[in-house]
Parts: C-alpha cells; structure tokens; sequence
C-alpha cells in the first residue's frame, strides 16, 4: 500500500513532465493565472488582472483539466459575492478578466466536447468497457469506497505521511481568511 | 521610525532571501531529476506521435482541419507547428514543455510565497515558497 503512496511522488514519474503533452504547459499557467490574481487582490492594479485573464485563457485553450480551475475560482468567485469581501471594482475586473476564458470553454465544448467527446462512440467504449471499473456502481459502493480510503488515510501506512497534509494546512490560502478586500 | 523599521527591513530581506534560496534549489533538484533520468531516449504516449505528426505537416490547411476535428483544445498544436521550424528535429520540441516545466516550479514557490498567510516573521511565506517550489519539483508537471 505505501507504493502506492510512494508512486504518485516516484522520480521515475518526472520524466512525464518532458514529454510533448502540454501538462507542464498548463500547470505553469494555472500558477500564473491563481499567482496574478492574488496580486490582483492585494495590489488592485490592473496588470495582474491582464495576466490573470491572458494565463486563464491560455490554459483553458491548452488542456479540458484547467476547466476544473476555471470552475473552482467561479466557485470561490460566488462565495467570495455572498460573503461581502470583495469591492465593487473587484467584482466588475474579475468578471471582465474571467469573460475571454468563460467564452473559449463554450466555444470548445460546441466544437469539440460535444461533437468530438460526448457524441463520441470511444466515450460509450469508455464507459462501458475499459473505465468501467474506475467507477462507483452506485451510492452504497460509493460510500464502502470512501469509507475504506478515509480508514487508510488514518492508518499506521500513512502515519508518516501526515507531515505533508501539515505542511498544506499551513501555507494553503484557506489561512488568509477575509483579507481580500483590496486595501 | 527608523530605529523600529530597521529591524523589519532586515528580517523581510532574510526571508525573501530564503525563499528565493529555497526555490532555486528546488529548480536545481528539478533540473537534475529532469535531465537526469534520460526521458530523451524514450517516447512515452502514443499522444506525442500525434503532436509530432500535426505540428511537422507541410500544409497549414491540413494541419487545421487535424486540429478541428481533434477532440484537444487546439493552442498546444499551434505552438508546437510554430515551434517545430525553430526545434528542426521533432524530438526537440520536447525542450519547450521542460522549460515551461522548470518555470512551472518558480511560478509554484511564488504562488505559495503569495498564498500562505501573511504574518510579520515572514516565516508561512517561506514555508509556502519552498513546500509549492519541491512539491513541483518532485512532481510529474
């Protein structure tokens, strides 16, 4: 079970970051994109809003995964409305950054997701075939699955492990609390 | 004023002076990983055949038509058919996703100096800076 642990972090895993997919690509553009909008948030200076939008486009257009950050920071965005900690100017300059990234995914899902993936006869292969057993069947298998990983988070394989989960509680943002208005 | 800023100024340019140390020996850890485990011998997705295959077509029109109807977002393809007459050889366009890779290390300890929550030692941003600086390192991106 540690391997397991063990091979999400190998070096042998690295090699991956020099290949030809644009992961590594992307990556470096979420962190721009996330790093820009934090410096959006502090400073209120319109540059970081321009690199956050050019960084989000760019990694909207590279690969569909950055979808899932695009979708998280829309999350934060709602909550951050109903929480009051953002200005007015905030609200306008996000929504105004975030427009060209919001347009690239709905011009990809009409010509390419829709078409091309969920049309698609390799995604009912997908589903009915090779990735079928990467899914839950259904609720009671979904909550035996997550039973299982949490009774293996807490267990002596991974007690060494915890350092890490740690070291994300103390430097992730969560820790920054309501200090986004712009000073 | 100055007798109490002194102090702060020091101690802001010792932090910012072990990020940066820290995130640059992550780069250097990063660096030798990536060289060092050979990935230039091998191909490892049947993905990069593809990549090769659009980005060295001799006919624009051709390539965008491979790209429309590809189920990928089309920006990668593009960067590597404008990439491809500077790399000569194919292989050699690897060398943009390594560097993007090494940047991508830099970019994770700024973001982690950025995230971690302000605090007058000034220690969470360097324990931010290094942990999103090797964590990149350390991983496959």
């Amino acid at each position: 079970m540690v391997w397991r642990v063990h091979g999400g972090l190998g070096p042998g895993l690295i090699v991956q970051a020099a290949t030809l997919r644009p992961y590594s690509l992307c990556v470096l553009a979420e962190f721009i994109c996330l790093a820009s909008l934090l410096r959006y948030l502090d400073s209120g200076r319109a540059r970081w809003l321009l690199a956050f939008s050019l960084s989000l486009t760019f990694a909207v257009l590279l690969l569909y995964s950055s979808f899932l950050v695009a979708l998280a920071l829309g999350l934060v965005f709602v909550g951050a409305l109903f929480a009051r900690t953002l200005t007015r100017n905030q609200i306008v300059g996000l929504m105004a950054a975030a427009s060209p990234a919001a347009i690239s995914m709905l011009v990809l899902f009409l010509t390419h997701i829709r078409p091309q993936i969920l049309g698609s006869a390799m995604l009912h292969d997908a589903t009915d075939q090779w990735l079928r057993q990467q899914f839950a069947q259904d609720l009671l298998q979904a909550s035996q699955l997550i039973y299982g990983a949490a009774d293996h988070a807490y267990s002596a394989t991974l007690h060494g492990w915890r350092w890490y989960l740690r070291a994300w509680r103390w430097s992730w943002p969560c820790g920054r609390g309501a200090d986004f208005s712009a000073s | 004023m100055t007798k109490h800023q002194a102090p702060h100024d020091t101690r802001a340019r010792i932090t910012t002076m072990l990020a940066v140390a820290g995130v640059l020996a992550a780069l250097g850890l990063g660096l030798a990983l990536r060289l060092g485990l050979r990935a230039d011998r091998w191909w490892f997705n049947a993905d990069e055949g593809f990549y090769i295959q659009v980005a060295t077509t001799p006919s624009a029109v051709e390539a965008s038509t491979v790209i429309r109807s590809n189920a990928h977002p089309p920006l990668h393809y593009w960067i590597l058919r404008l990439a491809e007459p500077v790399a000569g050889d194919p292989a050699n366009l690897r060398t943009i996703l390594l560097l993007a890779s090494l940047l991508g290390i830099v970019a994770a300890g700024w973001l982690g100096w950025l995230a971690a929550k302000p605090h007058a030692s000034g220690w969470p941003r360097v324990a931010g800076a290094w942990f999103g600086a090797f964590m990149v390192a350390l991983a496959p991106a």
